[in-house]
């Protein structure tokens, strides 16, 4: 297993023998195609002194050491027209093949409709193995997708969060 | 052992094993007018014909195992053979690949400048086959190292470890499921060309740890990113700003 060192805090050194990470994105993503989409993710939080035990690259999450890992992603999901009820589907992807039984939906019948919905799994990863956090929706006209919104004095809320942990 | 228990010490009770053979002879003693006691013929009769049969037995035993240890042997060395060749082959299986998803980038990013080029419309469209022919053999080629990487990984997964077989499907699954995508523009990207070149790096890392001492991998020290990372992607689509 190895061991990750890094400066914390006024010169102390801390181990960190589990791979983990947590990304997030602030861009509105909407689905304007009907085949299936990648989500982007667009930053790491710089937790453990901004050491990056898992990295990333645009959609692709690249992991770094072999192990058994958690996988909680929460995309903020809506859209911003139409009445009629879409379905939005949310699943994984590692090393470009489906992973079966990940699949999550939501339906959202207007734009004001605004939900997180959890989408978790716990998958063997291999170090250079790739995931992605897939998307499809019923129609691409609709606006259908995951938000990022803005409120007036609070954090942004990300269009999606998504949190790996190496649990062995 | 309860009936061998009783059989035994019902035997210290019977006079006649403890008797001399002859009377006035000693229980231990030879002689042509003595018979043998009870002990000795137990001693010459039982114990010695079991001395001889126990080393009988262990010579046949000494040299079965002997034989099971060559087999076993050349067994490990077979194994340490196939290992190491398996390990040198998938090393320049994934450098060759690394090479030509380089050319194939390469190719991609000239095939797009000819398209953008000034030349005659005649001369671009002659350039731009000739490129698109090269992209094609590369991929090929590309095509043919998976599947030597796949048959070296087929012939060799009982012996390379579940996690390096595991870790060269993933990569060979990934870049497998890979193709070029043409814009409407007539330019071609090859999609995840960072992501590829990553793995497969990171992959030949992993190769270049094996060592022909103990015929193992090694932990490999990861190089660990530790910028800040900033936005790769321009917004596609503004954030929604929600007024208190």
């Amino acid at each position: 297993m190895t061991t990750t060192e890094f400066k914390h805090g006024a010169g102390g050194v801390r181990d960190f023998r589990k791979a983990f990470g947590q990304f997030s994105s602030c861009v509105t993503q909407r689905v304007d195609t009907l085949k299936p989409i990648e989500i982007q993710l667009h930053s790491q939080e710089d937790v453990a002194g901004g050491v990056h035990t898992i990295d990333f690259d645009k959609g692709d999450v690249i992991i770094k050491q072999s192990g058994m890992y958690l996988i909680l992603a929460g995309p903020q999901v809506g859209k911003n027209k139409g009445t009629r009820s879409r379905w939005i589907d949310f699943w994984l992807r590692v090393n470009n093949v489906d992973v079966p039984d990940s699949n999550i939906r939501r339906v959202l019948s207007d734009s004001q409709e605004k939900d997180v919905i959890p989408l978790n799994a716990v998958l063997p990863l291999n170090r250079g193995d790739t995931m992605n956090i897939m998307m499809a929706a019923e129609t691409d006209t609709e606006g259908i997708g995951i938000e990022a919104i803005e409120p007036d004095g609070e954090p942004t809320i990300p269009s999606i969060i998504l949190t790996i942990v190496q649990l062995d | 052992m309860l009936v061998f228990a009783v059989f035994f010490s019902s035997t210290l009770f019977v006079h006649e094993a403890f008797a001399a053979g002859t009377p006035g002879c000693g229980f231990f003693e030879f002689g042509p007018e003595c018979d043998l006691s009870g002990w000795l013929h137990l001693i010459i009769g039982d114990i010695v014909i079991g001395a001889l049969l126990a080393i009988l037995f262990h010579h046949l035993s000494h040299r079965t195992q002997s034989k099971l240890e060559t087999i076993i042997e050349s067994q490990e060395a077979l194994r340490i053979r196939r290992k190491d060749y398996a390990v040198q082959h998938l090393k320049n299986l994934f450098n060759t690949l690394l090479f030509t998803i380089g050319i194939i980038n390469k190719s991609t990013s000239n095939f797009n400048a000819a398209l953008a080029s000034e030349t005659r419309r005649e001369e671009r469209l002659w350039i731009r086959g000739i490129m698109l022919s090269e992209i094609r053999s590369d991929e090929a080629k590309m095509g043919r190292v998976l599947l030597s990487i796949r048959n070296n990984l087929m012939s060799s997964n009982d012996v390379l470890e579940p996690e390096i077989v595991d870790q060269v499907d993933g990569i060979c699954t990934f870049i497998g499921e890979l193709s070029f995508k043409e814009h409407q523009d007539g330019t071609m990207v090859y999609p995840k060309y960072n992501v590829c070149k990553t793995k497969i790096k990171l992959m030949i890392e992993k190769l270049q740890t094996y060592t022909y001492t103990t015929h193992s991998f090694q932990e490999p020290k990861t190089e660990y990113s530790q910028n800040v990372r900033e936005e790769t992607l321009k917004k596609t689509s503004k954030t929604i700003k929600i007024p208190r």
